[in-house]
């Protein structure tokens, strides 16, 4: 066992390079939330009271092994879901960020911010590979709030268990 | 501020409720640190107002029917999260409805996600006539 468990990994390089997400005018930067999954807090009292326009959370992984015939396992895929979350703000009048539009520029930053921590430095333990699978959206409104929502599925490979 | 106590008495029967305050955030998780207390509708200050407004949506969405009343069961959804806030009802809490005590059973959170809980059914048995 590592001292820095692969959840650390994605979350740590994905929320330092994300880099800035700007609103609909391009220029403001968005605030993004990077937390993990299961928190207490709610759609509203994140996105209207603390003001952010970008939450993204980090959740526990589907993980399978892959071996040799009737080998012991040689190396663990675990996929990681990432799930950016955005809505339209403000609830009335001209939007300053667009739910929708949100995504594309989040799902745009987190494929470089993948790639620049794609792999692990070397000799380092736990060795890893990390790259995005493949992501889901979905829409709905909920509570009077329409919330865009993508899963993107992060998959760490490594040799250690 | 003292603040609106008709909000609260004039739906009036939620007898335990115990809210739940959220703190700093964790500097691993970024999750913020949740405290509990008890709700109490004599000491109604500006510090309760989330609490307050809670409440009312607590109470304002009870579902109920006669068949409900006299089945012995009462369901109540409440909406956790879209207002400031939360207020936590766990299973030792009662509520006293229509001068009926009734105790929490189960509850339900049909769109739970991403750890932001949207609606939630809480389901209540009657424990005494």
């Amino acid at each position: 066992m590592v001292a820095t468990d692969p959840l650390t990994t994605v979350f740590t390089g994905v929320s330092t390079g994300l880099g800035v997400i700007t609103k609909n005018d391009g220029l403001a930067a968005a605030s993004v939330l990077h937390v993990w999954q299961y928190g207490p807090e709610a759609f509203k009292h994140l996105f209207y009271d603390e003001d952010y326009d970008v939450v993204i959370t980090y959740g526990l992984p589907q993980s399978r092994s892959q071996r040799n015939i009737q080998s012991v396992p040689l190396h663990y895929m675990m996929s990681y879901p990432v799930t950016v979350t955005t809505v339209d703000k403000p609830m009335a009048g001209a939007l300053v960020c667009h739910g929708m539009r949100m995504q594309y520029k989040v799902a745009y930053a987190l494929r470089a911010a993948v790639a620049s921590i794609a792999q692990s430095a070397p000799a380092a333990t736990p060795a890893y590979t990390l790259t995005i699978k493949s992501d889901a959206s979905t829409y709905k409104r909920v509570g009077g709030i329409y919330v865009y929502e993508t899963v993107h599925s992060l998959e760490y490979e490594t040799d250690n268990g | 501020m003292s603040f609106a106590t008709p909000l609260i008495l004039s739906v009036g029967e939620i007898v335990y409720i115990q809210t739940r305050i959220l703190g700093a955030r964790n500097a691993v998780t970024n999750q913020p640190a949740v405290t509990y207390g008890a709700f109490d509708p004599d000491d109604f200050d500006e510090d309760d107002f989330f609490v307050s407004i809670k409440t009312k949506i607590i109470m304002n969405h009870i579902q109920t029917s006669e068949q409900d009343l006299h089945g012995g069961r009462l369901s109540v959804e409440r909406q956790q999260g879209f207002l400031p806030g939360t207020v936590s009802v766990n299973h030792m809490d009662r509520v006293e409805y229509h001068d009926i005590l009734y105790e929490v059973e189960s509850t339900e959170t049909p769109e739970y996600h991403l750890g932001q809980v949207g609606f939630q059914k809480i389901n209540l048995v009657r424990m005494s006539e």
